[in-house]
């Protein structure tokens, strides 16, 4: 064996320099794109601007704004509605999903977990636009609709609507909600199922004692991954949303656009992010409290 | 008078029937099994003991013949429907419950006051000695409590069956004869019947009413714990159950009470009559070990030389050479200073009664 000296020796002996320098890579990129990019955001929320020209003095008064006018605090309210209603819809369909790749399905299960993602492979954008053309005017829902003579003229509240943002996210995002769930449903062991039947409970109550409890971090994790990035989500409701569905990212977007006021821009994307984490950490508390009722 | 608590009637259940990975787990399979009786179903692995005990269940449906529950037909009741319960081979307890939880589950259902759902909890928690770990998740509990915890839940809510798959399997030796005593006491404090599956013949013997012994989905033998010890009916039964000498020959006379049977090139030995033997048959004697009684080489009709010594503690088993190509397998207690009585190459005397050596069929 060589001496251990110099720059090598010190990285053979520390067992910390070994961990960073393992870390390296994924602690450069993390900090290139994430927190850098973060620090920059915060910091550009206490500038001010005026015109054209962009003032770098510590001021308040993109947020005094946030608060005055109630435009900012309502779409924000709004965006959590509605991102709220998208993870309850993306649950609603999800589940069954997962719950039937996870114990209905026997053989070749990997095919279906694919086949229900492909859909996903394509781009986000064609997809909104895909539900588009099916709300539309003179979309496919409307013209089926007519063509089987359920109505005479095209249903004029199928899109432009939060209806329409809520159902086209909650498409969008179900993949990302039936994987965390299958992979929980997959989890359980199915002696606990017939444990349950041997000791009385019908298919429902089992579902209800056994399944649901147990598949319950998947679904968390689901809902944790559907909520946080469709808060500010700004293409589905630009393009499906009219001005009724209208959510904070395309106001973040206008900012960094037409306004030209990105110091605005930043302190509405701070709030933004500021009230998600408010909302996922009460949500957290709340599990966490009726886990410890059923105790 | 005995009641029948279950009948099988000759039961069969191929898996996957029709492809070409078709299994015959159960091959026409009838036994009764009484009331209040600590019933085992003993044989190796892959036999059919978990499928049959899947079958009463109702977790798998049969596919010829019927079960009787109680003079009643179940084929059509579910699982859940059906008065027996099961404690799993690997407990299956839930996870995310508490221990009384757990043994609270089949209660809830009976729709009975929370007073006398605690007082039921509480009973049969101590009935398995696991009263103060009723607030315990299963995963803060060690084998053998868990062990303690699954019988409780099956227990709790009364059933006439319980059924009970490969129980001690998980448990380590100590704890699993402690276990062995606690359950067959439970079973006659309690009076419920238990079907018992084990691959494991000591178990069986120590805790049965009857057992019936199994192998390739077929049933082999039924029988009280010495019939089947002292009768085998055939080869296999009698090499499952406990350590045993074969002697395969040809019978060359028969008596009133004795047959005679020729081993090897010339060896003669005398074993007892079960009747239907005639001069000529080819057969199969076996001789338990313990029947043999070695001493110093001495006036003894038989002497052999002492092969082989394998030292167990409390005894060692001797495989003594009794020429022809004959090896017999005994034992020996060791002297009182500890030493053993025989080594290896001495010549020894075996004695045994003709009585001892018993005819199966071939
Ligand atoms: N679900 C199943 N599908 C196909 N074959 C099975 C299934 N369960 C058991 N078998 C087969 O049936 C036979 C009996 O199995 P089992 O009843 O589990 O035996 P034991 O409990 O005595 O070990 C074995 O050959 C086993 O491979
Ligand atoms: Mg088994």
């Amino acid at each position: 064996m060589t001496s251990s000296g110099g720059l090598r020796g010190y990285f053979v002996r520390s067992e910390n320099a070994r961990g960073f320098s393992l870390l390296a890579p994924t602690l450069i990129l993390l900090v290139l794109m994430m927190v850098i990019p973060i620090i920059m955001l915060v910091a550009r929320s206490f500038w001010t601007q005026s015109g054209m020209i962009e003032t770098a003095d510590f001021s308040l008064v993109n947020y005094q704004m946030f608060f005055e006018k109630k435009i900012y605090l309502y779409v924000l309210g709004k965006s959590l509605l509605i991102s709220g209603s998208v993870t309850f819809a993306t649950l609603i369909l999800a589940y069954p999903a997962a719950y039937f790749v996870a114990f209905r399905v026997k053989k070749n299960k990997l095919i279906w977990l694919i086949l229900i993602t492909v859909p996903f492979w394509t781009s986000y954008l064609l997809r909104v636009f895909a539900w588009k053309l099916m709300l539309g005017y003179n979309g496919v829902v409307n013209s089926g609709l007519i063509g089987i003579g359920i109505i005479d003229e095209p249903l004029g509240f199928l899109l432009h609507n939060v209806n329409a943002v809520v159902l086209t996210l909650a498409h969008a995002w179900a993949a990302f909600a039936i994987l965390p769930i299958y992979v929980s449903l997959e989890k359980i062991d199915k002696s606990l199922l017939e444990a349950a039947a041997d000791l009385g409970e019908g298919p429902i109550r089992s579902f209800l004692r056994v399944t649901l409890p147990l598949s319950m971090p998947g679904v968390i994790a689901a809902s944790l991954l559907v909520f946080i990035p469709t808060v500010g989500d700004y293409v589905t409701p630009k393009l499906v949303g009219g001005s009724s569905g209208i959510m904070i990212g395309n106001l973040v977007t206008n900012m960094f656009g037409r306004g030209n006021n990105w110091p605005m821009g930043s302190a509405i994307a701070v709030m933004m992010m500021i009230s998600i984490t408010l909302v996922v950490c009460i949500y957290l508390w709340l599990i966490s409290q009726v886990k410890k009722r059923s105790n | 008078m005995t009641t029948v608590a279950i009948d099988i009637r000759g039961v069969s259940k191929v898996y996957n029937p029709g492809s070409n990975q078709a299994v015959q787990a159960l091959d026409t399979v009838s036994l009764t099994i009484n009331d209040n009786e600590f019933f085992t179903l003993l044989g190796p692995s892959g036999c059919g003991k978990t499928t049959l005990l899947r079958l009463i269940a109702g977790f798998e449906q049969v596919t010829g013949g019927e079960i009787m529950l109680f003079d009643e037909e179940i084929e059509n009741l579910e699982p859940s429907q059906r008065p027996v319960n099961t404690v799993f081979q690997h407990y299956a307890l839930f996870p995310h419950m508490t221990v009384a939880q757990n043994v609270a589950f089949g209660l809830e259902r009976l729709k009975k006051p929370q007073a006398e759902i605690d007082a039921t909890v509480e009973r049969v928690l101590s009935l398995v000695k696991m009263k103060e770990l009723g607030d315990r998740r299963p995963n803060q509990l060690s084998g053998g409590q868990q062990q303690r915890v699954a019988l409780a839940r099956a227990l709790a809510p009364s059933p006439k069956v319980l059924l009970l798959d490969e129980p001690l399997s998980a448990l380590d030796l100590k704890l699993r004869q402690n276990m062995r005593e606690e359950l067959k006491q439970l079973q006659r404090e309690t009076g419920i019947t238990f079907v018992f599956v084990t691959h494991d013949q000591e178990e069986a013997l120590a805790m049965s009413d009857r057992i019936a012994v199994m192998s390739n989905g077929e049933v082999q033998q039924i029988g009280a714990p010495t019939d089947i010890y002292e009768h085998p009916v055939n080869r296999f039964v009698a090499d499952f159950i406990g350590d045993t000498n074969f002697l395969d020959g040809e019978i060359t006379s028969v008596n009133d009470d004795l047959v005679t049977c020729r081993v090897g090139s010339e060896s003669l030995f005398e074993a007892a009559n079960s009747g239907n033997h005639s001069v000529g048959d080819q057969v199969t004697l076996f001789l338990r070990p313990e029947k043999i009684t070695l001493s110093a080489a001495g006036d003894a009709s038989r002497q052999g030389r002492v092969a082989n010594i394998v030292y167990l503690g409390n005894q060692a088993a001797y495989t003594v050479d009794m020429g022809d190509g004959i090896e017999l397998t005994a034992q020996a207690r060791p002297r009182e200073d500890g030493n053993l009585p025989f080594a290896t190459n001495d010549t020894i005397s075996v004695d045994y009664s003709a009585r001892a050596l018993r005819v199966l069929a071939k």
